[in-house]
């Protein structure tokens, strides 16, 4: 399952920007290079005859845009023909030119060996100062190889190879040339009929059709949170599952990148937020924490409407309620966001916490009612001496980090729950710690909804919790 | 706008090293080639060659002097292309010259000259408008003139 993260790259050309270029143009006026029917058909012709071999390489320009934005399009014009020109005299005599889309441009030569060579002289070439009316400026460039018969042997297919390839050179950093290997026509199938089935999916819930086959795929799994002085379960965290019907269960450290990437976070989190109220408002008591995207939290009235609905529609007490943010979304301002939340009367969690940018300011000045210690601070908790910690102090005692980070929630009114826990003695090392609450394979991996009564019962009645006590 | 004289400065670096001799055949090439091609389109400028770098004014009607400098652009020769002032001028300071040439660190008492031109590239390229950086090349054409004599 680990190969599905490396297949959550941008979309190959769907996102590109496309000025207005006429696909069917056999020469475009501008550059007075061919147009992609024309290189179409000329691939097709060339690729006819026996043993043909060529290389293809597709270039596209790095900050045309920005350059179009800033000095306007009679300049961009200017520059796109500067450029017909420096790929003319770095693509060789024999090179045969096109421009396919509004800052992208096509080159077909002889000898494939050639295509590596070509495109470094290419990138060299574009990448070099522009004058033009007046102004200077610098444009980039990154490029695509394929090469037949190897990568294809019909015009189409090694279009397709050639683009994906220039797919990987920009999300490689792009201004540099990558060839095109099968793995990434692989990478990009499997991305594709993942990015469907999830769009499926999600609209099918969307629209509430056949509603009970998209529950089965997109589920909310629930971990119990337990106090460490009392032993009593206090709440769960809600997790999203994906079960896919052919690659099985699908983590959420794979999908939601996926999910966020192509506009689809929203409503993966407006369902997580009404399914989780829903089910809570079950368990009269306890509070459910609910995850929320950087995505989301940027658009934060949406985020503050949403979790109002679901407060309404779930009839749930909004104490009940926690939203978790990770430290790493506070980047950017959403002070009134938060503020807008804990108006409602919701919990705020900040997850991760001590992974990210952990600043004590920012902890200050936002409304959390929480303090979620990641759980690679759990380790230190298993160590029989401190960890390199404040020895001089005396205080010898493991977790001398998660220690001062409880006394900070202590200190800030927030309690703090350590995630991670899978022992008896790491739970009562976090106790004494100072730490709050606890969440981990001790108590329970994440659930699924209908195991959560038994669960409950089992805890309230059960030793474990008198273990840790 | 077109008609204007624009002043364009840049500095580039070599791209292969090459041996004294070769050098001098290069930038010999590069002379002869811009004096025969700039007299008919009016565009006059200053070049030198230091240290693996090369400095060059190019003076003219805005068009002409972004024309030649796209061509020098092409010029596999040279990489790692700096532009130091692109603006307009009211006068030329090379007048005279179709391409003046302000050194080549190859003869000794050349070298010392070229060195002191070329010593903080970053000083002259934050002069403003590169004035100093044309005064200092026009310094070392007068040298030059006088070696020459």
């Amino acid at each position: 399952m680990n190969d599905i993260r490396s297949i959550i790259l941008p979309p190959p050309t769907a996102s590109r920007a496309r000025a207005t270029l006429d696909p069917h143009m056999d020469i475009d006026p501008l550059t007075g290079l061919m147009g992609r029917r024309r290189l179409m058909a000329h691939l097709a012709e060339r690729l006819a005859l026996p043993g043909a071999a060529l290389g293809l390489l597709l270039i596209d320009l790095d900050r045309f845009k920005a350059l179009n934005d800033s000095l306007g399009h009679q300049i961009g014009d200017m520059a796109l023909c500067r450029v017909a020109q420096r790929l003319r005299s770095s693509a060789g005599r024999d090179a045969m030119l096109a421009r396919i889309s509004g800052d992208g441009f096509a080159v077909v030569i002889k000898d494939g060996a050639e295509a590596a060579g070509a495109a470094d002289r290419i990138i060299d070439l574009i990448g070099r100062p522009y004058a033009v009316s007046g102004h200077t400026f610098t444009l980039g460039a990154s490029v695509g190889i394929a090469t037949a018969p190897f990568n294809g042997v019909d015009a189409h297919q090694l279009l397709d190879a050639a683009d994906l390839a220039l797919h990987q050179a920009e999300n490689d950093g792009r201004n540099r040339h990558r060839r095109f290997e099968p793995a990434m026509q692989t990478r990009a199938q499997l991305r594709q009929s993942l990015e469907q089935d999830m769009r499926a999916a999600l609209l099918i819930q969307q629209t509430d059709l056949r509603r009970a086959m998209a529950l089965e795929q997109f589920a909310l799994y629930y971990q119990p949170q337990v106090c460490l002085k009392t032993g009593r379960l206090v709440g769960f965290e809600a997790l999203m599952r994906w079960h896919h019907p052919t690659l099985g269960m699908v983590p959420p450290d794979d999908f939601i990148p996926l999910a966020e990437e192509i506009g689809l976070i929203d409503l993966l989190g407006v369902w997580a937020l009404r399914t989780a109220c829903r089910q809570a408002a079950l368990w009269p008591g306890l509070q459910v924490g609910v995850n929320v995207s950087p995505l989301q939290l940027r658009d934060g009235p949406a985020l503050v409407k949403a979790v109002a609905d679901a407060l309404l529609e779930s009839c749930l007490d909004p104490e009940c309620l926690e939203i978790e943010i990770t430290e790493s979304s506070l980047m950017g301002d959403v002070g009134e966001t938060l503020h807008a939340l804990r108006e409602l009367g919701v919990g705020l969690a900040l997850d991760d916490f001590g992974t990210g940018f952990s600043s004590l300011s920012r902890l200050g000045s936002h409304p959390f009612t929480r303090i979620k210690i990641d759980r690679s601070f759990v380790a230190a908790l298993a160590l029989p001496q401190g960890d390199a910690g404040p020895q001089r102090t005396g205080t010898t005692a493991p977790g001398w980090m998660i220690r001062a980070i409880a006394a900070l929630g202590t200190g800030l009114g927030m309690s703090t729950i350590i995630e991670g826990i899978e022992t008896v003695e790491q739970a009562q090392l976090a106790r004494e710690v100072g730490c709050t609450q606890m969440q981990g394979y001790l108590v329970s991996r994440p659930v699924p909804a209908d195991a959560l009564p038994g669960l409950i019962h089992r805890w309230m009645n059960q030793a474990t919790q008198d273990s840790i006590r | 706008m077109s008609h204007m004289l624009h002043s364009l400065a840049y500095f580039s670096r070599i791209s292969e090293p090459v041996g004294p001799e070769a050098l001098q055949a290069m930038v010999g090439d590069i002379l002869c080639s811009a004096r025969r091609r700039n007299p008919s389109i009016g565009v006059t400028g200053a070049l030198l060659f230091s240290g693996g770098c090369f400095a060059q004014v190019l003076e003219g009607e805005l068009a002409d002097v972004e024309l030649i400098f796209e061509t020098i652009q092409c010029d596999p020769r040279h990489k790692d292309v700096i532009v130091v002032h692109f603006h307009p001028i009211v006068a030329r300071s090379f007048p005279e010259w179709s391409m003046a040439f302000a050194g080549i660190d190859c003869g000794e008492r050349r070298a010392a000259l070229a060195a002191d031109a070329l010593a903080t590239p970053d000083d002259i390229a934050a002069a403003p408008g590169g004035a100093d950086f044309v005064q200092v090349l026009r310094n070392l054409v007068m040298r030059q003139a006088e070696l020459a004599s």
